[in-house]
Order: C-alpha cells, then structure tokens, then sequence
C-alpha cells in the first residue's frame, strides 16, 4: 500500500512537470460588435524617433515580439533596476532576431536622440535588438494606457515623473500578451516563460 | 555572588557585540535597501555605463569622510551630457542613519572594513557643509 502511494506521487508529480503551459491571454478590452465579432485591442498606430534619428513607427514592429516599457534617462528611481533586469531578457534571448526591446522615454525634453543614442551606447545594446524612442510626450504618455502602464507628470516625484515600472510583451500582432513588475526579478523570472512561450509560438 | 557579579559583565559584554553585530549593520542593510538599491542594485553592480557599480568602487574602499560628503551633499556629474543621474544628496538621512550607511557599505564591499562611530562622521559631515 505504501509502494502504491509513492508511486502514485511520483505519477502526480511526473505528470504535473510535463503539463504544457497554458496560453497566454491576449490582455485589455475585448469587445464584441453587434454583428458578433470579437475585436481585441491593439496598440494604437505611433510614429516616433528612435536613438539614430530615424523614424520608427508601429508598422515597423508588426511581426516582431515586442519586450516595451516606459522610463526617463535621468530617473533617479526605479528606472536603473528596471533596466538591469531588462539587460537579463536581452541577453537571454540573443538568439531570437524576432524579439525587440522598446524603450518608450516619458521625457522628451531632455531625453533628445542624441541622449538616447549615448544611454544606449552606454549600455552598449544592439540597436537592431533594443530601441529608445522619443517624440511629443502627450503622444508617449497617451501610448502608455495601451500598454497597460501608467505615467504621470508629477513635479514631486523623483525626476518629475510617476511611472510604474511595468515590462509588457507584445505578439506580432500588436496585441499585449502578458507583463510584469520590472523591479522584481522574481516576476521577470516568470516573464521570461512567458517570452519563451510566445516565441516558441510562433509570436502569436 | 562573585560568580553572578562576573556573569552578569559577561551577559553585558555579550549583548554589547550581538547588539553592534546585528543591529547595526541591519539598520545600514534597510537604509541601503530604501535609498540605494533602486540605482546601485544589492549586490552593488550598478547599471554598467549608467550608474556606478560600487562593490568595487574606489569610494568605498576610499577614506570615510569622501564617502559621508558624498551621501550628504550628492554629487552633480561633471558632464551633463554624458552622464545620465545626479547622486541626490541624502541630508535627510541623521548622522546616524548615514554612520549605518557607511559602516553597512564598507562591510559588504571592502576586505578590511574599518568601521567609523557616529562621532567621526559628526565631525566628517560638518567639515564638508
């Protein structure tokens, strides 16, 4: 009987370690029409400049898995350590030339190009793999709610801006799939699986 | 009675070393925890070609009256283009709040911490006002 429950254990937990991941819910407002049809949100069409002056628009990353988050270059906040755990992401999956970062600035005025492009370099990421975009910070703000984010000018936050620190995974079909808190690597442990998951998955 | 007179020194003693070995560098571990980590990480790497790392810094391993004038006055960088975050200054921090700090830093990222008492760094963060 003893042997019985051992056995049945392990069974349990063989069992448990081999179930598939489930799929990842597309995330937001899913509405339905009169006719019935189902629409799922997607994030609004931008245009914006990237760390090389060149224009980067939506359009460009359609296809690609999107890691995106909001942050300024001189926060004196969170932003560090949401970067640093965005560098583990980077770093692991160097082999996917599908995947992209995105780093949405909330601070146009002094996050110029030319001060993305030094961050970056400084960081010494691969253009090709992680952009900074700025552009007309309502247009950057605005673009946060579809990213499940949020960000606020607030002259008494350190830096001037309240943002969460929020790292959100996009499919190739502009659709946002999962996020988690950028500060906790546990949470970014997770994510990861849920990166892993969309890319072995086609991206959708 | 003897004996009990000797005990109880030796108690005194006793609660004296716990008390420094593990209230003091708790309170400079939180201070760190709440006003460092979010630019230095925990394990003081920093964010490399951003944010200094300081398990390895000069800064640290340096004199303690750099390091007390540092934490109390900030330091704007040199070049405002090139570099990205000002240290803030952390004179809301008591003296000895910024004692723990430094005594917390120095244990974890010298080899021969040599530990400072809130009287030094007094004198240390007045000097540099």
């Amino acid at each position: 009987m003893r042997y019985f429950f051992i056995i049945a254990l392990a069974a349990v937990l063989i069992t448990s370690g081999c179930q598939e991941k489930k799929p990842l819910p597309i995330i937001g407002n899913i509405e339905t029409t009169a006719t019935g049809d189902t629409i799922y949100p997607v994030i609004r069409d931008f245009s914006f400049i990237n760390q090389d002056s060149q224009v980067v628009t939506n359009k460009d990353l359609l296809g690609k898995v999107t890691i995106a988050d909001f942050f300024f270059t001189s926060c004196p906040s969170i932003c560090p350590i949401v970067k640093k755990q965005e560098l583990r992401l980077y770093d692991r999956f160097d082999n996917y030339p599908d995947l992209m970062l995105v780093s949405f600035t909330i601070d146009p005025k002094r996050d110029t190009p030319e001060r993305l492009h030094l961050y970056a370099q400084n960081l010494e990421v691969d253009p090709k793999r992680w952009v900074f975009l700025t552009g007309p910070k309502d247009e950057l703000h605005a673009i946060s709610k579809d990213y499940v984010s949020i960000v606020l000018e607030d002259p008494d936050a350190p830096g001037g801006f309240d943002h969460s620190g929020r790292l959100i995974l996009v499919d190739k079909n502009a659709h946002v799939r999962s996020f988690c808190n950028g500060t906790d690597p546990k949470e970014v442990d997770r994510f990861m699986e849920d990166v892993q998951w969309l890319l072995d998955n086609g991206g959708e | 009675m003897a004996v009990n007179k000797y005990a109880y020194r030796f108690f005194f003693l006793f609660f004296l070393v716990v008390a420094w070995h593990c209230g003091v560098p708790q309170e400079g571990k939180s201070l760190y925890t709440e006003n460092c980590v979010n630019c230095h990480m925990a394990d003081g790497s920093g964010l490399p070609g951003i944010i200094p790392a300081i398990n390895a810094s000069l800064v640290i391993k340096g004199p303690y009256q750099e390091l007390a004038c540092l934490l109390y006055n900030g330091r704007q960088p040199a070049d405002t283009i090139k570099s990205f975050v000002a240290m803030p200054s952390f004179k809301t921090l008591t003296e000895t709040q910024i004692t723990n700090l430094i005594n917390y830093v120095k244990k974890e990222w010298t080899e021969d911490p040599q530990f400072v008492s809130e009287q030094e760094v007094a004198a240390a963060v007045k000097a540099c006002q």
